[in-house]
């Protein structure tokens, strides 16, 4: 089985676990008190931020590895996971909107939280506008490299600077220094939810992977 | 990086005194802060900046990557810059602008040390 086909099994293995966690989350899940169904969103929206902010401090872990190693797997991975965080940045900035129209009464609103994740997606763009507006391969490579880092250590500040100001967008209640504040049966069907977006991760990365490997091993057995 | 910190200092000190005066804002009592917050807002982007536009020149569409790519690394400094400034100018208690302040001082940090390291992975060829 090649790469691909592993990658894409991971993938459609991740999208019908997806589905059963939105069964558990519509059936089996309460409803929350305050925000009431629209609440359901949650189980998309948090995993699917959690893997933005994840993705590119992967695309500069390996930028990072790249310069040391010169690898060029590890900028095809960088790459990969751009294009992910990429999708997973759209699906959070899309599904934010949706809770807070019912929640918020409006669509979208210039807060810290929600500002900060429209630049970490004008981050991804400029990283896929940049390696597509440099002809040679190695020097996108490197260019994608060092913006990679840069993304990565902007992230923290990205994440911590809606601590310091205050924000409408509801504060972390699983990912913070003290015990989740989910009940049990909630808490259960995010982890669960965060199991699959990590599975979708895996299987997306690895089928771009793999097509970009394809294609640069094309490229070097035509030429020779 | 300084050539481009000593032309954005000179652009900046126009600025300020326009703006004091066009705006008729009382600045003089504050100036020593102010200018400390200008600083440590601009030492930032400034390295990134200068980063970047390296970078860029090898690419197409040059004058319009720059931008792209400065824009997420802009907005962040210019926020605490704004907040800190504000509360400098409203006389507010230094303990409410020390978030932006910390947050500044972070940032220039680590970015004048991404922009010293990382520098020459640009130019070499």
């Amino acid at each position: 089985m090649s790469l691909v086909q592993k990658g894409r099994g991971i993938t459609l293995v991740g999208l019908a676990l997806l589905g059963g966690v939105y069964v558990r989350a519509l059936a089996f899940t309460p409803v929350e008190r305050l925000q009431g169904p629209a609440q359901k969103i949650y189980y998309l929206h948090v995993p699917a931020a959690i893997w933005t902010e994840t993705a590119i401090i992967m695309v500069g872990l390996a930028g990072a590895f790249y310069l040391f190693l010169g690898d060029r797997r590890l900028d095809l991975f960088a790459q990969a996971s751009a294009e992910v965080g990429t999708v997973f940045a759209t699906i959070v900035l899309t599904t934010g909107p949706i809770w807070g129209k019912p929640i918020w009464g409006t669509w979208w609103t210039w807060d810290a939280r929600l500002t900060s994740m429209l630049l970490l997606f004008f981050l991804y763009l400029g990283y896929l506008l940049m390696r597509g507006a440099v002809r040679d391969p190695a020097l996108a490579a490197r260019y994608g490299a060092v913006l990679g880092i840069c993304g990565a250590c902007l992230v923290p500040f990205i994440h911590f600077s809606v601590y310091f100001f205050p924000t409408l967008h509801p504060q972390p209640i699983v990912l913070k220094p003290s015990t989740p504040s989910l009940p049990g049966s909630m808490l259960t069907t995010f982890l669960s939810s965060f199991a699959v977006f990590t599975l979708l991760y895996v299987g997306f990365v690895t089928q771009r992977y793999a097509i970009g490997r394809e294609k640069e091993l094309g490229e070097a057995g035509s030429h020779a | 990086m300084a050539a481009n910190l000593v032309f954005v200092a000179a652009v900046e000190t126009i600025g300020l005194f326009l703006f004091a005066v066009l705006f008729d804002v009382p600045i003089w009592h504050v100036l020593g802060a102010l200018v400390g917050v200008i600083a440590l807002a601009t030492l930032g982007f400034i390295a990134v900046g200068t980063l970047f536009s390296a970078m860029v020149l090898r690419t197409r569409f040059a004058e319009l990557m720059l931008p792209v790519l400065l824009l997420p690394f802009l907005m962040l400094p210019l926020r605490w810059a704004v907040q800190a400034t504000s509360a400098l100018l409203a006389a507010r208690p230094l303990s409410e602008m020390m978030g932006s302040l910390k947050l500044l001082a972070a940032y220039d940090i680590v970015f004048v040390t991404l922009a010293t390291l990382l520098f020459p992975s640009i130019v070499e060829e």
